[in-house]
């Protein structure tokens, strides 16, 4: 074996030295570690103002959730993550709207209180290369009423000196609906079904050494039963179930904008989303936040988010005539509303582990009488070893 | 929206993509740089806007439930 010369054996350590110390931005590699994280979260939606409830509880939902996420190694360029959600739901939520002795819009209330839990289960492969890596993800979701089993798999490509990043994904789901008390209402859905099937692409660039943007463009397909399997609509005097199309089809894309500031030791991120379906809704996002490190390992983060959305073409509150397509829906989630969301976060980072508190405040106005308004209190705590 | 998603990536490309070599990238790589810095956060609200707006997200994987109320 031929013996390095001095300078050329300093250069390649020098060489190697600095390699190691580079850190490799938008990329992420197996880190040999095994993580665990928690996160529990309290969200409880607002009442409804009373004027605009004709009929049951002006109390909403309010839901506990619990996540769990374990990130292991498999081998030297493979990692396994499990997670797993458990959530309890309480409360009443809104049925179908009528119009009161003024022709105005109000809300009918279910009359009661609904307990319900949902468990989800999810597995991800990552399969890590120095040029790429791709990640095949299975997933599962249990109600009582609603059972859905869905895969994914998406992949990268890090190009120009890992500066580039184009990224891409397939996804898809089979859900299954079954609601409960069928027998009691005529016309609730027993044995329907739901198919969806997305993909997007994606493109992320290191513009300087402070800066990193991404691009995002996705497409995606849903067949089969997507009405709302709960919810009435009011036509002509009559109640009637929420008839929607049995097809749909999505177009987003999304810009997420990262830019270090050194002078405040902070990071402020950019995302704006667009979003619009063949049932005519489009939708805007943005939403702006601020990671402020503090000294001892402690981070803020204010953020503000803005969502604006247009109605759906068959959505009324309330329909005084027959519709010829004979499809009628009065959910608010259909209807044309913008919402601001203002969240803080607060986080602290130990040698073994850390721990952040979330709080989100949501708020949407409109016309419809049962637009949403909740409180997220969020606790997360993880470490590694 | 799609002119305002537009008009920002014109005006992150017009200021050039800087050759950044890789020992000048210890700012891209801290942890609050990252696309999705808490993927658990980002999953329960997620998870919560996709239950009550319209929009439909991109994202790998499935499940989500009802989100009928």
């Amino acid at each position: 074996m031929q013996e390095k010369k001095p300078a050329l054996a300093a250069l390649s350590t020098a060489a190697m030295l600095l390699n190691s110390l580079a850190p490799v931005a938008n990329a992420n590699p197996p880190d040999q570690k095994t993580s665990v994280d928690y996160r529990y979260t309290n969200y409880k939606e607002g009442a409804l103002e009373p004027s605009k409830v004709a009929e049951g509880s002006t109390e909403r939902y309010t839901i506990d959730i619990h996540q769990v996420k374990v990130k292991t190694p498999v081998a030297g360029d493979t990692e396994l993550t499990f997670s797993g959600q458990f959530e309890t739901l309480s409360g009443a939520s809104p049925w179908y709207v009528l119009p009161n002795a003024d022709g105005e819009a109000v809300q009918v209330m279910t009359g009661a209180t609904i307990d319900e839990s949902r468990a989800e289960a999810g597995l991800d492969f990552r399969s890590y290369n120095e040029r790429s890596e791709s990640t095949l993800s299975v997933s599962y979701s249990g109600e009582n009423d609603y059972t859905s089993f869905g895969f994914g798999y998406g992949g990268q490509w890090r190009l120009n000196k890992n500066t580039s990043t184009l990224s891409w994904g397939l996804n898809g789901s089979k859900d299954y609906v079954d609601a409960t008390d069928a027998e009691l209402y005529p016309g609730r859905p027993t044995e329907e079904t739901k198919n969806r099937l997305g993909g997007y692409l994606g493109f992320s660039q290191v513009m300087t050494k402070n800066r990193l943007v991404g691009i995002t463009l996705g497409v995606s397909n849903l067949e089969g039963y997507l009405s709302d399997p709960y919810k009435l609509a009011w036509v002509a005097g009559d109640i009637i179930q929420d008839s929607r199309p049995t097809s749909q089809n999505n177009v987003n894309a999304a810009l997420r904008w990262r830019e270090f500031v050194p002078a405040a030791n902070a990071a402020l991120h950019v995302d704006i989303g667009y979003y619009s379906n063949d049932w005519e809704i489009s939708s805007g996002t943005v939403d702006l936040a601020w990671y402020q490190n503090i000294a001892s390992n402690w981070q803020v983060v204010p953020s503000l988010r803005y969502y604006n959305q247009s109605a759906a073409v068959f959505y009324q509150p309330f329909y005084n005539q027959d519709r010829a397509d004979g499809f009628y829906s009065s959910d608010y989630r259909l209807s044309e509303f913008s919402a601001v969301s203002a969240r803080l976060k607060v986080a602290r980072t130990f040698d073994r582990f850390y721990l952040n508190f979330l709080y989100e405040n949501y708020s949407a106005s409109g016309d419809h009488p049962a637009l949403l308004s909740f409180d997220l209190l969020s606790l997360g705590i993880g470490t590694d070893f | 929206m799609k002119k305002v998603l537009l008009l920002i990536l014109l005006a992150a490309c017009a200021q050039g993509c800087s050759q950044v070599k890789a020992w000048e990238r210890g700012n891209l790589a801290k942890a609050e740089m990252a696309f999705s810095p808490d993927p658990l956060e980002d999953k329960i609200r997620n998870h919560v806007y996709h239950s009550k707006e319209a929009s439909q997200t991109v994202g790998a994987g499935a499940g989500g439930g009802c989100g009928c109320n």
